[in-house]
Parts: structure tokens; sequence; C-alpha cells
């Protein structure tokens, strides 16, 4: 995989910094690919709008992020919004959500965010356009864990944000 | 730092889909929270409210759209409200006030069936009957 930086999508939130990752050379970040491409899309517009209350009001404002909030994990990576999200021992489905955005869930404060697409199929990987991002998705998840674990990059005393073992908030992989 | 064009389809998105998603959100949380306070399983929720576990399974996961009904079986079974409605305005008893009747008759007592109304009279009770001489 190429180079990527870690960098702050939106800290605007009361309760959630959501993150995302830009390869090396690339102007956009790979949530904002995703947002180009369905923010005010005919068919999928209205899905996205629904997807940003989801972040920005129910996570951001109202109750962090909530794993009730997050598809079950595959390998690392999580979707939102949830297909069937866990509720203790029960699932809970969002209705009838046609987009799918990857992202790993670091914390109830702390969210990647990546990229993602139309869930044409049952699952993620079965959906032709959403399978690549899945991959990527796990690629970039799997990096930055290791980086977690091998403490080259930490969460703050608060739980909001990232800090690379130099202190430094621009973080380069 | 807040993403500007995220934001800006935030504040596209029309108050009722808002309003959905916070609903969404609140039902799902308090769901999760009561099941893990009493540590049901799905499979208790279904023995309780006398169900198939497959059906309750319809319901959480978006093949049975909640009904008031459904709702209120859940409320029952987890002992605790999901969705509360605020009254309006508390009921209010409006100022005291009497109406009694004035009447007349030419005959001096007093009677039911004394003929001829004069007229309404809704404020304050009389020192006494008025009857027409």
């Amino acid at each position: 995989m190429n180079s990527f930086a870690l960098e702050v999508w939106d800290d605007g939130s009361s309760l959630v910094t959501f993150y995302t990752v830009r390869r090396e050379g690339s102007d956009l970040s790979e949530t904002d690919k995703f947002m180009q491409k369905f923010g005010r899309h005919e068919q999928y517009g209205g899905a996205l709008q629904e997807l940003m209350s989801l972040l920005f009001d129910t996570m951001g404002e109202q109750f962090g992020a909530h794993p009730t909030f997050f598809s079950r994990e595959e390998n690392r990576v999580m979707a939102l919004p949830p297909s069937k999200a866990r509720l203790g021992h029960i699932t809970f489905a969002y209705p009838h959500f046609s987009l799918r955005l990857f992202c790993y869930r670091l914390s109830e404060n702390l969210v990647i965010l990546f990229n993602g697409g139309p869930k044409t199929a049952a699952t993620a990987q079965q959906s032709e356009d959403l399978h690549v991002f899945f991959i990527q998705a796990n690629d970039f998840a799997k990096r930055i864990q290791e980086a977690l674990d091998e403490g080259m990059i930490m969460l703050d005393a608060n739980g909001r944000s990232l800090v690379d073992f130099q202190g430094n908030t621009d973080i380069y992989f | 730092m807040e993403n500007s064009f995220a934001r800006q389809i935030l504040e596209e998105t029309p108050a009722e889909t808002r309003q959905f998603v916070r609903r969404y959100g609140e039902l799902v949380v308090r769901i999760y929270e009561l099941l893990e306070e009493k540590g049901w399983s799905q499979q208790d929720l279904a023995r309780k409210l006398g169900k198939n576990p497959s059906e309750i399974s319809k319901w959480l996961t978006g093949n049975h759209n909640f009904t008031l009904r459904s709702l209120a079986k859940l409320e029952v079974e987890l002992g605790e409200d999901l969705i509360k409605i605020p009254r309006a305005r508390k009921f209010r008893v409006h100022s005291k006030k009497v109406i009694h009747l004035e009447f007349a008759s030419s005959d001096k007592s007093l009677s039911t069936n004394a003929a001829g109304f004069t007229k309404w009279k809704s404020n304050g009770i009389p020192s006494k009957l008025s009857t027409a001489s």
C-alpha cells in the first residue's frame, strides 16, 4: 500500500472526533472522495444525509461512538450505518439503508472514516462497487492498528485525538 | 476543524430526517441499555413476550416496522418506557363560577314548576332568590 496521512476529518462535535486517511499525492481524503461522489446524488443523496445526521447529531452530540451504531466487525473494519448493529445479543437493523461507509472505531470518542459506496448485495464482499473499498479499508486499519500496538501512535489523554511517539498530530505512514 | 462540505450536507438535511435518525438512535440505545441491565438475550425477551425467537428477530432486524403495539409490548416486558410523549399542558380547572337561575312566578312560593324564566345570572350567589310579585 502507498503512503498515507492520518488526519482529522471533523472535530466540531461535542463527543466524537472523526479522522480520515489521505493517500500521498491526493488532494482529497478517502472520506471526502466518498462525500464528493454521493453528496447531493440523485439516488443516494438522501441516504448520505441520514449518515451525516447519524455521525454529527446522534454520535457527535448525543451518545458518542456507541457500539450499537456500528455493524459487526468484519476483519477489523466496521461499516456505517449498521445493517445489523450489535445490541448485546440482539441485532437491530438500520432499515433500508443503501450506502456503507467503512470505518475503524478506536473508542467512544474517536472514529476513523474511510471510503465506501452502495450496498448492492447481502454482504460488503459481494457488492461489486463496495468490495474494493472494503479491502482498502482493511489495509488502512491494519497499518493503523500495528502502529498503535507498537506505540508509534497513541490516543491522547482525553481519547479524542491521535499523536505519534514524538507528540506530533500530523501522522504519516 | 469542521468538514465544511459534510456540515453543509447536514444543514441541507430535512428536519424530519434528522428527527428520524435521532429517535432511531435513542430507541436503539435505550433497548440496548435495558437488555444489558437485565442481562437478557434475544431468546429471553422472546420467551417473556411469548413469541417465537425468530419473530422477535424480525422485530429487531428491520423485517418488521415497529408499531405502537409492538413498542408497548416491549415496554411492558422491559419494564420501562421506550418513548415518552409529553402532554401539551397541564389540565387546568377553570375559575369557580356559579350559575343560578332567577325565575318569576305568580305564586310566591318557589317551585321548580314556576313559570317564566326572567334571566340567567352567572356571577355570584344571590343573598336570596328573587321572585316576581
